[in-house]
């Protein structure tokens, strides 16, 4: 399991002052006070915008930087005080085409990074194997990765993440630039990873639905720090607790419409009214469920109803709105 | 121990596939020895020779060899130097951090990435000078015997100085001052054209520095007198630079993970 508690990190901008001497000019906090945790097969979303401190967490989850405070735990093991003995567990994957030797092929490739950690050749091997033929390279294995498309690279990286079979794994971005079919794939790839190869995933992505189809927990960052977690539906619920219902109608009496009026102010109910030539279209926001209320004053008036829709609030919806209240400096409950 | 020689290997195959690509690659070495070559051989030619102050060098021959010997182990080093700058690639590709992801031994990277380049240049340089030894007229061939032994010393010392090369480029990325510093005064002082005997008192002071000086006595003695009882000191000397280079390498190597970990600086470029 990975336990993060209150981890912060403030990156200092220095300034020479001369040959040897620099001096601090700058502080910034990119992380700040974020708690998570991951388990295995289970997937987490970590979303906010550009410059939310996402990337800065990450790396810090897997060792690469080191926190200013707070505590990091990796299967039991301290993470700060012991990142070589943690970083066995764990391994990055990023968006791009960056991070592999493109002169390099798949196979050679993967033989280098599996190489660095402390792995068996037979071990290696079968990882390099098994990795490869997850995000199915096994038939351009000896092809130099300068040859690949976007899409191969992408799989490549996600085979390198895969060489010293992560019990932990970071995705910064994974489908970043990928056509959607690609993605798509991707998306099942990183999917059975958690669900068949148990391990626990930490994913970042700009692309919500990625998020709705993936994950089962998720943080949202914003300024560093964490406004929101729960899961998709959670968050969704939370930051738009209300639910939206249009009815359409042929006509609606006023008697009707005083009716529906008094029901909505005596439930905090918003109901605005649109009279078009052909028919009447009642919205109505509403935290409760009040749908049946509704149908009943206007069955009883007699007036059939010609179509209702329930509009679920999205998780892209969600987020903006996130985003908003915390731009305003409101707290999210 | 043997996942330390496996990451070595590891580093060595991979600096091997990513640099050298095609034969064409490895006959290009052949250029700069032999520009070296013809360089020293002309620039000296028109000059009395026969009347050099310069002791243990009184005839042309051996003024030639001196200089050879003298160029051969510079390239060495020097190619070393290039390599570590290669550190700037890893950095923009991205890859250094995906190594610095792993818990791979960091010594042992370094010294693969040094041995990686050094064994691609050496081979070439080695042979070639080889030959030209040979060519020279009044040269003793017995002591042939010592050119296993003078590749080790040039072997040893110029890991040692890549791999602090190697650490100071992971370090910082505006390590370029670095070229400045090593070419122009590691040649002029390492005695690569001049004895180090007639050097000034402190041209004298800050040879002793620089591992290539020390080799370089070494490598001429054993293979120009075919001794090395008249320059035993310089053995110690060899093996105290190595040692401070490889101590100094570990400790940058330490303080430069640090000071990334902190600064969340590997990517930067």
């Amino acid at each position: 399991m990975l336990i993060a508690k209150n981890i912060k990190k403030i990156f200092q901008l220095k300034e020479r002052t001369g040959w040897f001497r620099s001096k601090v000019v700058r502080q910034i906090t990119a992380v700040d006070d974020v708690s998570l945790e991951m388990t295995p097969g289970k997937i987490v979303g970590l979303l906010g915008i550009n410059g939310a401190g996402k990337t800065t967490t990450i790396k810090m989850l897997a060792a690469m930087i080191e926190p200013t405070a707070g505590i990091l735990q990796i299967n039991g093991i301290d993470a700060i005080r012991y990142p070589m003995e943690v970083k066995k567990y764990l391994n990055v994957i990023t968006g791009g085409e960056r991070n592999i030797y493109w002169r390099l092929t798949a196979k050679e490739n993967l033989e280098y990074f599996a190489a660095l950690y402390h792995l068996k050749p037979s071990e290696i091997n079968y990882y390099i194997e098994k990795s490869l033929s997850l995000v199915g390279l096994t038939e351009v294995v000896d092809v130099p990765v300068e040859r690949y498309s976007k899409g191969m690279k992408q799989r490549l990286q996600i085979a390198r993440g895969l060489v010293n079979d992560p019990m932990f794994l970071f995705l910064d971005e994974p489908t970043l630039g990928l056509d959607v079919v690609i993605a798509k794939e991707l998306r099942q790839h990183i999917y059975r990873l958690a669900k068949n190869e148990n391990k626990g995933v930490l994913l970042t992505t700009h692309y919500i639905t990625e998020v709705e189809e993936l994950c089962d927990y998720v943080y949202v960052m914003d300024k560093g720090r964490i406004i929101a977690q729960g899961s998709p539906s959670e968050i969704t619920r939370v930051a738009i607790p209300e639910q939206r219902i249009t009815i359409t109608l042929p006509s609606l009496s006023l008697e009707a419409e005083e009716a529906l009026k008094e029901v909505a102010a005596a439930s905090d109910v918003h109901i605005t009214f649109d009279h078009e030539n052909s028919h009447t279209v009642v919205h109505i926001k509403s935290k409760d469920n009040l749908i049946m209320k509704f149908i009943k004053i206007v069955t009883e008036n007699n007036i059939p109803v010609l179509n209702v829709s329930i509009l679920e609030p999205r998780l892209e919806d969600a987020l903006l709105q996130l985003a908003t209240i915390s731009k305003e400096g409101g707290e999210v409950d | 121990m043997s996942y330390f020689f496996q990451i070595i290997k590891a580093e060595v195959i991979k600096q091997h596939r990513t640099t050298f690509h095609s034969t064409a690659t490895y006959f290009s070495l052949l250029i700069w020895p032999v520009v070296i070559f013809f360089n020293a051989y002309f620039s000296y030619k028109p000059f009395q020779m026969t009347k050099s102050r310069w002791p243990g060098l009184e005839t042309p021959e051996s003024i030639i060899l001196f200089l050879i010997i003298g160029y051969i182990a510079f390239l060495s080093f020097w190619t070393l130097v290039q390599s570590a700058a290669m550190m700037q690639v890893e950095r923009q590709d991205g890859t250094l951090e995906t190594i610095f992801l792993s818990p791979g031994n960091r010594i042992a990277i370094i010294y693969g990435r040094v041995l990686g380049a050094l064994f691609e240049n050496m081979w070439m340089f080695f042979s070639f000078s080889l030959l030209m030894v040979i060519s020279i007229k009044g040269f003793p061939l017995h002591n042939l015997i010592y050119v296993p032994l003078c590749f080790l010393i040039l072997l040893v010392s110029a890991v040692a100085w890549g791999g602090l090369m190697n650490a100071i480029f992971l370090f910082s990325r505006d390590a370029s001052i670095i070229f400045s510093i090593c070419y122009e005064p590691m040649n002029l002082l390492a005695g690569v054209r001049v004895p180090t005997v007639v050097f000034p008192i402190w041209a004298k002071i800050i040879s002793v520095i620089f591992p290539l000086t020390h080799a370089l006595v070494l490598v001429r003695n054993l293979l120009m007198k075919g001794e090395l009882g008249s320059v035993l000191p310089e053995i110690s000397w060899l093996l105290a630079t190595i040692i401070a280079m490889v101590v100094l390498t570990i400790w940058i190597i330490k303080k430069a993970e640090q000071n990334a970990r902190k600064q969340g600086n590997l990517l930067f470029y």
